[in-house]
Formats: structure tokens, sequence, C-alpha cells
């Protein structure tokens, strides 16, 4: 790991990226906020990682089954659910909008 | 284990009693299945695979179908099957939970500095940008264990803050924080030996 890098504000930086993730989360009170994105914001070091951290934690986020993985699931779960005695109604209604 | 309905105010299950059935089918209907894509992505990224995937999902409808009665109405039903799904998947892996026994919030807060700066840091974007990101995340998710996996799923898919996190997992704030950030980074670790096993260079390489 490479995480001390030569820099004219070695302080800031460690500050920054110490605090990377509780910045991007919205844990810090603004004027701490403020700070650190002023940083960032002229620091390319620290640019990158926040980039990097801020374009992953989006990608967690993001939907990644297959679409067209859902029908055949939900067919298997009402079957599985009806022999324990449930019994759905609006046949075809139940989408899987979120 | 504070997310999964336990408390049973009813004396039996609503499988037992076909009569009185047709009001919680009509409600679990309505309020629960709608999540069922939604409950089938959380159960892809807890579990790592698509067919451990699908037996989470079965399971973790089954049981809120048994558990419906204790489903307050109003609440959040996506929520309350995230809790469902994630206490299945915790339950199935417990072997693995206890092998997690070192655990120091401080020093994994430090440790969770990333060492994607600078130069390295601009070749690690782009090398993100040329992953199968969605496809990369589910594998990569795979590999933590389960206590860190279920730290990055209540905050970063959940969208819990870190304190109701910590509730739900049953853990001090500094443990779910350590969890989160070790998860976190150990994610990226794996992102980017992902890319490198496609042929790019690593940060380590072009540092």
């Amino acid at each position: 790991m490479s995480a001390h890098h030569e820099h004219a504000h070695p302080t800031d930086c460690t500050e920054a990226l110490r605090e990377l993730y509780a910045c991007l989360d919205g844990c810090l009170d603004p004027e701490r906020r403020r700070a650190i994105e002023a940083h960032v914001a002229k620091c390319a070091c620290c640019l990158h990682a926040f980039q990097f951290e801020a374009r992953m934690l989006a990608a967690i986020r993001e939907p990644c089954a297959d679409d067209a993985a859902v029908e055949p699931l939900r067919r298997k779960v009402l079957a599985a659910l009806r022999e324990l005695g449930f019994t759905p109604e609006a046949h075809g209604q139940v989408d899987g909008t979120v | 284990m504070s997310g999964l309905p336990t408390q049973n105010m009813h004396p039996l299950p609503p499988s037992t009693t076909p009569a009185s059935a047709a009001v919680p089918a009509a409600s679990f209907e309505k309020e629960a299945l709608p999540w069922l894509a939604a409950v089938q992505q959380y159960a892809l990224r807890l579990s790592g695979s698509a067919a451990d995937a699908d037996d989470l999902v079965q399971t973790t409808f089954l049981n809120a179908w048994k558990s419906w009665h204790t489903f307050k109405p109003g609440s959040d039903a996506r929520r309350w099957l995230f809790a469902i799904c994630r206490n299945a998947f915790l339950r199935s892996r417990q072997m693995e939970a206890r092998l997690v026994t070192l655990e120091d919030p401080e020093l994994e807060t430090l440790a969770a500095v990333t060492p994607v700066t600078g130069d390295a840091g601009a070749a690690a974007l782009r090398r993100l940008d040329q992953l199968d990101l969605p496809e990369a995340i589910t594998s990569a998710m795979g590999t933590l264990t389960p206590p860190f996996r279920e730290a990055v799923l209540l905050v970063d898919v959940e969208g819990r803050d870190y304190e109701e996190a910590a509730r739900e997992a049953g853990v001090p704030v500094g443990t779910i924080r350590s969890r989160l950030y070790r998860g976190r980074r150990l994610l990226q670790e794996q992102l980017l030996g992902h890319a490198r096993d496609l042929g790019f260079r690593t940060a380590k390489e072009s540092a």
C-alpha cells in the first residue's frame, strides 16, 4: 500500500483521506465537510481517491440482478408460498417495480 | 437479530388457519410481494451468487409469510424483508461469523485510508470504467466475511446511517463503522485485483 505520497499539503491529505468515508456518508458537520471538500477540489491526489470511492459506493447501490431472472424466481416463490397456504388474488398483477 | 420479527402475537401461524388467511394473503400480496425484485438484488449482494441468492429470496418470503401477522401495517415492508433476508443469511453462515475475533475500531478506521491516491488513483479510476462493475461488485461481496458484508449492506445498500446500522446488527457504532470501512476497503482491493486479472496494471505497479 502506498498511502504516503509526496505532497504540498501532507496534513490536509491525511485528514481528508482519513475522513473520506465519513464525508461521503454525510457524517461530518457542515463546516468540517466544507473544509474537506475545499481541499479535495484543489488536490488531484485526494480527488481521485474520493471519485474512486464514490463510484464504488454508487455501484454497490445499483441494481445488479438480471431483470429476466425475476419472473422465474417469482413463480418459484409463489409456488412455495402456496404450499404454506398463501393464495394470491391478483394473478399477474404483482410486479417487481421498486 | 433485532430486525427479525419474532414476537408471535397469535397462537397459530396463518398457514394453519385458512379461514383467517384470506386477509393476510391480500395484504402480503400488496405489501410484501412487490419487493421481490428488490429482495433479489439485496440477496445477490448478500450471498455473492445468483443460485444462493434465489434460495435466500425463497427462504425470506417463506419466513416473511409465516411471520406476516407480526408485520406492523404502515411500516417499511422493504426493510422488514431485508432484515429477514439478512438474518437468514447470517444464520446460514454462523460458523464463518465466529471466525472474526479481532476488531479494533480505531485501527480499522486508520487502515481504511484508501491506497488509490494520486496517479495511482487516476489509473484505478480508469480501470473501474473498464470493469463490468455491478458483476464485479457482486463477486467481490461474496469474498467478504458475513459481518463485513452485513455492514456494507446495511449502510450502502439500505442507506441506513451508522447508528441505525449498529442497532440492526446489534453491535456498537464503532464496530459497525470499523466493519463498514474495512469491508469497503476489501471490496476496493477485490475490484482492483479483478481489473488486474483482466490484464490491466494495478495501482501498486504503476505507483
